[in-house]
């Protein structure tokens, strides 16, 4: 997550303005869904890859790793596809050559639909897709809790490990047993200081005036129409040959 | 206008459990001053502290603003934390946007300020900080003497008449705690009355 975070936000891209991102990134996501899935799959995934790699300039590495959860679920997850069970005269179940297909459509798809994710959460500080929310009419009450998480997470993340570190040194985890106990203790501690926490931010933010709305300046960002349009033009281009291919194939 | 800009009164102050935090506080203080109040820990400092701006209400005894009783509804809190900042000792309880520019542009806005008098506040607090460079920084990639200046930046944004700082040396080395010291010393040359709360004798005020 911290690496995410890093790439975001320094990333040859991060001073786009949001919306040049977002929108060819989502809908190349669109794009995923409804086009077949085989012959545009792979060219939405490697055109993501190399918007995010070379592009942006995040590297490879920080990508896969981006991919590499999502990947692990699929590739334990889409073989149950292919499996079909019956029920008739006791259970029987069989790996079906449909299954196989619809299972590597989903892999394909999916991968390429965090490609997606990936690209937008690497090259996008969270503040920018904020500001861009707010503008697009989401919730302020919405708003303030995503921005209020996003910053406590970093706070919280910074105890729990020092407080890991704290219980190592006395050998907390020596055993599992001990282990167990540990994390339990440090899960208690964090949910206390978090309570703690809240209090005194109400405190702090009451002092500085806040009678209800998290109000902040954002950076303005200047949109560049001929980026934005080169983004459109790729993702119709893609569209375009995703879809001819698609029909060449069935 | 004459007489202290705020002063405490036979202050007490009995927390909900019970224990009895302050008792029988008197206390002025004069515009243009520099004070620092010292203590070792757990001794009120910090419940002291909290009745500068109205966040704690007295037991007993009267917190008064220039001359005149402090209310306590909406509006009296909403001036009176006009006109006294406050910053919290630890800066991860006071930070919560996600940058610098952003958390310090949160006091200005509450004000009511258009958004280009509240850039030029917040740019304005920056620089009395000498942080400027931090700006379109993440909060949380700041070290802990950086979020600190900010702390004290998104409350000197908002122009306090008196600015309370809670332990604003604590945690921070040698020459963070220098250089803090000098841009408190630079609000005070320019008029800012200022309340330090410390539990350490000595610090080079």
């Amino acid at each position: 997550m911290r690496a995410i975070d890093h790439y975001a936000w320094s990333n040859r891209w991060r001073d786009w303005h949001p919306t040049e991102k977002l929108l060819p990134a989502g809908c190349l996501l669109i794009l995923t869904l409804v086009l077949p899935p085989l012959s545009s799959g792979p060219l939405i995934l490697a055109s993501m890859a190399w918007a995010t790699v070379y592009g942006a300039g995040v590297p490879m590495r920080a990508l896969l790793q981006v991919l590499a959860a999502p990947a692990a679920f699929l590739v334990m997850g889409a073989p149950f596809l292919a499996v079909s069970i019956s029920f008739a005269d006791g259970f029987h179940w069989q790996w079906s050559s449909e299954g196989w297909w619809l299972a590597l459509e989903t892999t394909v798809r999916a991968l390429a639909a965090v490609s997606c994710l990936a690209f937008l959460t690497l090259t996008t500080p969270l503040t920018d897709l904020i500001a861009l929310s707010r503008r697009l009419g989401v919730p302020a009450g919405l708003i303030e809790l995503v921005q209020l998480v996003y910053r406590l997470i970093f706070v919280f993340a910074e105890r729990a490990i020092t407080g890991q570190q704290a219980q190592t040194a006395r050998l907390g985890y020596v055993r599992f047993d001990r282990g167990l106990h540990s994390v339990g203790g440090l899960a208690g501690n964090l949910f206390q200081r978090a309570l703690h926490q809240a209090q005194r931010m109400e405190i702090g933010l009451a002092a500085r005036g806040y009678t209800g709305e998290l109000r902040v300046l954002n950076t303005e960002r200047a949109l560049s129409w001929p980026r934005l349009m080169t983004g459109i033009t790729w993702v119709g281009l893609l569209g375009l040959s995703g879809w001819i291919l698609g029909r060449g194939g069935s | 206008m004459s007489g202290p800009l705020l002063s405490l009164q036979r202050l007490e102050y009995r927390y909900p459990d019970q224990l009895l935090a302050l008792r029988g506080l008197d206390l002025a203080i004069e515009r243009g001053r520099k004070l620092a109040l010292l203590g070792s820990n757990g001794s009120g400092k910090t419940t002291l502290l909290l009745h500068l701006n109205g966040t704690l209400r007295p037991t007993n005894g009267m917190v008064l603003l220039d001359g005149q009783p402090g209310r306590y509804d909406r509006q009296g809190l909403n001036q009176w934390r006009r006109r006294v900042g406050l910053v919290l000792q630890e800066p991860d309880d006071q930070l919560f946007a996600a940058t610098v520019e952003q958390d310090v542009s949160f006091g200005p806005l509450n004000l009511g300020l258009s958004e280009a008098e509240a850039r030029f506040r917040v740019h304005e607090a920056l620089e009395a900080l000498r942080i400027t460079s931090l700006a379109s920084r993440a909060t949380h990639t700041l070290s802990f003497g950086q979020k600190k200046r900010v702390a004290i930046a998104g409350v000197l944004a908002m122009r306090p008449e008196l600015l309370v700082l809670d332990e604003p040396t604590a945690g921070l080395d040698s020459h963070g705690v220098t250089h803090l010291l000098g841009a408190l010393q630079g609000l005070h040359q320019a008029g800012t009355t200022l309340v330090f709360f410390d539990a350490r004798y000595g610090i080079g005020l």
